[in-house]
């Protein structure tokens, strides 16, 4: 939790907010806790810390900085729904190399820095950068193919 | 259609801890990150807007200084018997009277005086007031309203007393002539009232942390005791006397003048003073 929390704020904010939003994530999770399925706790905290860090951000007006944050589909994928997007993800995801699955989820869902996942995977930044481009066309690929039901 | 990918990921269900518990924070890269990001324009608008509240709240405290310095204003005739009114309720407020009455603008005077050698019992008594005379068919006297504060810091209340009432006493007047004195402090204040109770109601409005009642053998006049007052006794209780000043200093008061407290019972009726320094009494 503390690295999530850490990826999406610590650049920009001081610990003590950081540390604060890493007691409400926990303090979420105990108010939910009836709710976390068995055997999903990991991902469900990982999904928390991650929501809470980015709302943390958005309240200090500060943005992520990501590469190539943004991507542009066709019209279809317009009012595409959260469950479909989440299937489509899964598969563009599935489609990638273990490794540059890896950093696709690092940089977008972690929030690492390309060079903070070179220094922890053995790479170049540069390098992160090229298979997060390839993980993108992968993505904006498959986004376009899908027959979105509107 | 633009869409963020990260906001994509947000419906990411996978299960991305163990990639994140392989990355323990780094300490250090935590804090070069930090110290580098908010270093920058982060932190100095965060210290543009830490100086820019501490000195909004240095503001408010001597915004609500200068308040308290000078709470009002009093600058008309106008201004004085509506400031009375207010005052009079106050009063009445606090136990200290009970006669009901008001003061009417065009119906009383109201002079301006700036030599309060007969009220300087307060140091801002030294400031202009005004000394106003009211006459109110059961009621009558005079008060001074601060210009500065807006209070009252004298004030002489006289009742009349009910047509066909028994008078107190029956005295012998200078021409001979028989003359009634009435004791009706009962239109005036509780008269129930001790005079602790008095003392410590005008040390409330008047503001100040306490009194004392002392002796008072200044020769002016007889009618000042020189033993203090007994706290516990009515404050209309006279000890038989037509007129009994008691004595008092308050806890607090920066021009450290004596001033007494006036009972009388006259020939149309009672009469309450209070506020006045005692050694010009």
């Amino acid at each position: 939790v503390g690295a999530i929390v850490w990826n999406i704020v610590g650049s920009v904010m001081t610990p003590a907010d950081a540390e604060e939003t890493v007691s409400d994530v926990f303090y979420t999770l105990w108010k939910n806790s009836g709710k976390v399925r068995d055997g999903c706790l990991r991902g469900y905290l990982a999904s928390i810390a991650r929501s809470r860090a980015k709302n943390k951000l958005r309240e200090s007006k500060a943005e992520l900085y990501l590469e190539d944050d943004v991507i542009d589909l066709p019209d279809s994928a317009a009012g595409i729904g959260a469950g479909e997007l989440a299937e489509t993800l899964r598969t563009a995801l599935a489609a990638l190399s273990p490794r540059d699955r890896e950093i696709m989820v690092r940089h977008y869902y972690l929030c690492q820095t390309a060079a903070a996942i070179g220094e922890e995977t053995g790479m170049p930044a540069e390098t992160v950068r090229t298979r997060l481009k390839a993980g993108r066309a992968a993505l904006r690929e498959l986004l376009s193919k899908e027959d979105f039901e509107p | 259609v633009n869409k963020r990918i990260s906001g994509i990921f947000d419906n990411y269900g996978g299960e991305p801890p163990e990639i994140a518990q392989n990355s323990p924070i780094n300490a250090e890269r935590v804090a070069s990150m930090t110290m580098e990001r908010v270093g920058g324009r982060a932190r100095r608008k965060r210290s543009i807007l830490r100086s820019a509240l501490i000195a909004a709240a240095v503001m408010a405290l001597l915004a609500a200084a200068a308040f308290a310095k000078a709470p009002a204003v009093i600058g008309s005739q106008k201004e004085a018997v509506a400031a009375a009114n207010l005052e009079l309720n106050e009063l009445r407020r606090l136990g200290v009277i009970t006669a009901d009455f008001t003061v009417e603008y065009g119906k009383c005077t109201a002079g301006l005086q700036n030599d309060g050698h007969l009220f300087s019992i307060f140091s801002r008594s030294f400031d202009p007031f005004y000394l106003i005379y009211f006459s109110d068919g059961d009621y009558y006297g005079n008060l001074s309203v601060s210009t500065v504060s807006g209070k009252i810091t004298q004030f002489t209340i006289s009742a009349k007393a009910a047509p066909g009432s028994a008078p107190w006493k029956t005295v012998d007047a200078a021409d001979g002539t028989a003359m009634n004195l009435y004791d009706n402090f009962g239109d005036i204040f509780d008269p129930s009232i001790t005079v602790d109770d008095f003392c410590g109601r005008l040390r409330d409005y008047w503001g100040y942390s306490g009194y004392k009642l002392i002796s008072a053998n200044c020769g002016n006049t007889p009618d000042d005791t020189d033993f203090p007052a007994d706290g516990a006794a009515l404050l209309s209780d006279r000890g038989g006397r037509q007129t009994l000043r008691t004595t008092v200093s308050f806890t607090g008061d920066q021009a450290g003048q004596k001033q007494y407290i006036e009972v009388s019972c006259y020939s149309d009726g009672a009469c309450l003073m209070a506020g006045f320094a005692h050694s010009l009494g």
